[in-house]
């Protein structure tokens, strides 16, 4: 079972399917809808709270693509937990890279239109807490280098190693290492001298 | 010039260890962050950002989710998809993709069966080609010959058969009809049908309208001099055919169209059995002959 994390104390990490992972995924490279579905719910709001954050145009539709993507090449794949989010925010990052390259445009502060959720009946005030946590972090986040923003947000949200990180954006471990100091640096000087609020 | 995310201020995170930043983002240590306000009201929010329900799916991927409103959509198998131990309920697809797999064994199928029948045709027909040549052993050559009677309305020769008037040496046993009467002008009786050397006899069919009881076949001729004018001769679907007297001796027979007079009987009464002379016996055609492909019937008796 998914633990019951899905609405967070602040701080806390998104949820993880945890012992149970091995054998969804085997169930899951059998084909069986269940594992599909259970891999989903886990994993489907990181995904697409890092697309948003990242500006995507539709998040929702980027993250549909993305687990249509994980879902079809799921056999060969051999790993545990963390490297299967590792996996699958590689494929979430290059998706978002491609619908960049194709709309030919920087990310922009979109406005995050209501969408439809798959679990019904969801907390009112905590999609609210949802959607300003959003927009707080993607005004930050559009203060900072492109590169910064990438290897922060995969840090934080998909809990990417060092090197994991520095293969999925295409970098030496090195860089990655700078570009995450150098982020935390800016975003501590936007918080704490520049007046922007979280 | 500074860049976005240039810490210029002076103040960067040279005072925080490479340990802390890492225990930061694996969130193993979140609460040493609540020393640095700003980083960890950072942190709660991109966490907070990133909880909540999944959206929701799409069509093509609530068809691999199994959820009832998939519509059209067919999840594709994962690749490497392994073992068959897998239980139904975890193998179960939309039914479109079931129905989908099932019409590609019946293609296969057919596909199989329009081989192998056009092999099988290929190879009758080399069969039956090879037989004409006589080149076959003589069991197979009678097993083709009984074949080709059978189902055709061809007839093969048995090579073990003496050659009739009407095939060509070196041309194989082609023909094939019971040789007509020939008027050979030796009053002989010996009939048959004579083809001119370097002219392949075609297969013609056996039960020709020629006349009744008489196939279609080679028809001897003579010298159109010898052809009484006028008399009248029962109807050949190639032209009315001559009962007329007797036809003088002949240099040579050939086998020609048949003249629109009518050609004469075989002098003297020769009956119609087979001609058993070899055709290398066969008078040979002037040079400059023109000799047809396909000739008409023999004359009736009389």
């Amino acid at each position: 079972m998914v633990d019951n994390e899905q609405v967070t104390p602040r701080g806390q990490r998104p949820a993880r399917i945890g012992e149970e992972f091995s054998s969804i995924l085997t169930a899951a490279q059998s084909g069986g809808s269940w594992a599909f579905d259970r891999l989903y719910r886990a994993f489907a709001p990181s995904v697409v709270g890092y697309l948003r954050m990242q500006g995507a145009g539709d998040p929702e539709d980027l993250t549909n693509e993305v687990f249509l993507n994980v879902f079809t090449a799921i056999g060969p794949f051999a790993g545990d937990e963390g490297q299967f989010r590792s996996w699958m925010f590689t494929i979430a990052h290059r998706r978002l890279v491609d619908e960049r390259r194709r709309a030919g445009r920087r990310p922009q502060m979109a406005t995050e239109e209501p969408t439809e959720q798959a679990d019904a009946g969801g907390d009112a005030e905590d999609e609210v807490l949802r959607r300003l946590s959003v927009e707080r972090v993607r005004r930050l986040c559009d203060r900072l280098a492109p590169d910064q923003r990438d290897v922060l947000l995969l840090r934080m949200l998909s809990a990417m190693t060092v090197e994991q990180a520095a293969e999925a954006l295409g970098k030496s471990p090195t860089a990655v290492k700078a570009l995450q100091r150098r982020g935390l640096a800016a975003i501590r000087r936007l918080i704490e001298r520049e007046g922007v609020s979280l | 010039m500074n860049r976005p995310g240039d810490d210029v201020g002076g103040m960067g995170m040279t005072e925080l260890p490479d340990e802390a930043i890492e225990a930061f983002f694996l969130g193993d240590a979140h609460d040493a962050w609540q020393q640095d306000e700003a980083l960890a009201s950072l942190a709660d929010e991109v966490l907070m950002g990133a909880t909540g329900p999944a959206p929701r799916p799409s069509p093509a991927l609530r068809a691999f989710l199994g959820e009832p409103n998939a519509g059209s959509a067919v999840a594709p198998r994962p690749l490497a998809a392994p073992p068959a131990w897998r239980p139904d309920t975890m193998a179960a697809g939309p039914a479109t993709s079931d129905r989908g797999t099932n019409v590609v064994p019946l293609f296969r199928r057919l596909r199989l069966t329009v081989g192998i029948a056009a092999a099988a045709g290929v190879a009758a027909a080399t069969l039956a080609v090879t037989a004409t040549t006589g080149v076959l052993p003589e069991p197979v050559m009678q097993a083709v010959s009984w074949v080709v009677e059978a189902v055709t309305p061809f007839e093969l020769r048995d090579p073990a058969r003496p050659v009739t008037g009407g095939d060509v040496p070196g041309r194989g046993p082609i023909s094939t009809v019971p040789a007509g009467p020939l008027g050979n002008g030796a009053g002989t009786g010996q009939a048959g049908p004579r083809v001119v050397p370097g002219q392949l006899a075609p297969l013609t069919p056996v039960a020709g309208p020629g006349a009744p009881g008489q196939p279609s076949s080679t028809r001897p001729v003579t010298p159109r001099s010898s052809i009484p004018a006028g008399v009248p001769g029962p109807v050949h679907p190639s032209g009315p055919v001559d009962q007329g007297g007797q036809s003088p001796p002949a240099p040579f027979v050939s086998v020609v169209p048949n003249p629109p007079g009518g050609i004469a009987p075989p002098a003297g009464g020769g009956n119609a059995t087979p001609s058993t002379t070899p055709v290398d016996r066969a008078p040979q055609a002037p040079a400059g002959s023109t000799v047809p492909s396909t000739v008409a019937g023999p004359p009736t008796r009389r």
